[in-house]
């Protein structure tokens, strides 16, 4: 991995941290591993996506002109401000972020993220609500 | 369960039951914090409606799907037409798509690189292990290891003698030299043709045909539809020990659509060989698939302009015409 990004993330704590990162993985799931060759594609690439990710702009909450247009005009009582939602969206836990982007955005039934997510139905409804009321929270 | 965890669920409904409006209105009344939760439940749902881009991991994953390398494709099987409607209209979620795509072409080149490194050592340790293991297996090794080698001689016998001439090799070696036409200077371009070098053919197609999704309007494209054409077609060829050679149908009707994109789009006149070099291999991967009347009109077209191929495309007539 370290010889891979060698020559393309500049900050050498970079490349570690995401070699470290591609060793738990390892450590974690080897027992699981079919095909390591097939294995180390998608833990590389995810890896790096992840990090791709943390350094890029965070387009999930920029918002065009158009749409905050249509927010200020739109800003009643009973909504929050969309570009705040986003950005204390972007500040949960990756799980809970993923959970909130499935069931909204992907419109995915709570069953369905649950096998995704490897837990039970009634653990993820749960982490849903919970994560909903953080989201109340920290607006407030 | 608590109360505010019972109003998110009735929330949720789509549709609610008279009683389960009349049990919504009772807790929206009685529970304090019950208008905040109904604000931000609501405000979510907006976020998610209005200009919303899927995170870049959701892209990643569904980069991996169309390589054909996702474990579990059940959730992505579900967000497939979502993402792909948002890919047509979203520009700046194109260009993750895009950037993620060839970093996915980089790791599966670096690793198919590294594993090719790693080996002839384990070639070695195998030999090792085989060696010893003889020596204890004794005369039932060599008998094992002489019926192999007879069993083997008679395949590679019979798929010499029933495999026409054509149908031994998708792109035989003095047809390898399709990609010494450098037409083109465009950086994904030249690093498919690098993959190609280095024999990692699907990396090819993936680098090429970001060159077409990125470049689709530039005057020298049909070098790269070219160039992925013939690629298809070789990387179409399998075998079982190097005998009995079979062709992947849908690769080659990918290299054929290719090939005849680049003869199109390549009108000027100004590359005529190019074009007849397209309906040779296009004529050659028609015969791969019994084919054999499309692969006549092309290969006409290659003897009758006298292309570079002439010789081989009279050839693989002639055989037709013998039939």
């Amino acid at each position: 991995m370290s010889k891979y990004r060698a020559g393309k993330i500049i900050n050498k704590d970079d490349a570690e941290d995401l070699t470290t990162s591609v060793y738990l993985a390892f450590a974690e799931q080897f027992e699981k591993i079919d095909n390591i060759e097939n294995w180390l594609r998608r833990v590389i690439f995810l890896t790096f996506v992840r990090f791709y990710k943390r350094n890029t702009t965070h387009r999930t909450y920029e918002l065009n002109e158009r749409t905050a247009a249509e927010n200020t005009n739109q800003q009643a009582e009973n909504s929050f401000d969309i570009e705040a939602i986003r950005k204390v969206l972007h500040e949960l836990s990756e799980e809970k972020q993923e959970i909130i982007q499935l069931r909204f955005w992907g419109e995915l039934k709570f069953q369905e993220i649950a096998e995704r997510l490897n837990k039970s139905e009634a653990a993820v409804k749960k982490m849903f609500y919970r994560t909903v009321e953080e989201i109340k929270d920290r607006l407030e | 369960m608590n109360e505010l965890d019972k109003i998110l669920e009735l929330l949720e409904k789509d549709v609610l039951s008279p009683d389960e409006q009349i049990v919504l209105d009772e807790l929206l009344s009685a529970v304090p914090d019950s208008g905040k939760i109904v604000k931000t439940f609501n405000s979510l749902k907006d976020s998610f409606g209005k200009d919303f881009h899927p995170d870049e991991v959701i892209i990643g994953e569904y980069v991996l799907y169309k390589n054909n390398m996702l474990d579990d494709k059940r959730t992505m099987l579900l967000l497939e037409n979502k993402i792909d409607d948002h890919l047509r209209i979203c520009d700046e979620c194109k260009k993750v798509f895009t950037d993620l795509n060839l970093e996915y072409a980089d790791v599966d080149l670096f690793l198919a690189d590294s594993i090719k490194e790693t080996k002839p050592n384990e070639e070695i340790q195998n030999i090792s292990a085989g060696f010893f293991r003889k020596l204890t297996a004794g005369k039932f090794a060599y008998a094992a290891v002489a019926a192999l080698v007879v069993i083997y001689l008679g395949m590679f016998a019979a798929s010499s003698v029933f495999v026409p001439d054509y149908k031994k090799h998708a792109i035989s070696e003095d047809e390898r030299s399709f990609y010494n036409t450098r037409g083109r200077t465009s950086e994904l371009f030249q690093r498919g043709l690098n993959a190609i070098d280095k024999k990692e053919y699907n990396s090819a197609i993936l680098l090429l045909e970001e060159d077409i999704n990125t470049n689709i309007n530039e005057s020298s494209i049909f070098y790269s539809h070219f160039i992925l054409g013939v690629t298809y077609i070789q990387s179409s060829e399998s075998s079982f020990l190097g005998t009995f050679k079979s062709f992947d149908k849908e690769k080659i009707e990918n290299g054929i659509t290719n090939l005849k994109k680049a003869i199109e789009l390549n009108s000027s006149g100004k590359y005529e060989n190019l074009n007849l070099d397209a309906h040779y291999f296009a004529g050659k991967a028609y015969m791969l698939i019994d084919e054999k009347d499309s692969a006549l009109e092309h290969l006409k077209i290659v003897v009758s302009n006298k292309g570079s191929y002439y010789k081989k495309a009279q050839e693989l007539l002639d055989k037709i015409n013998t039939r």
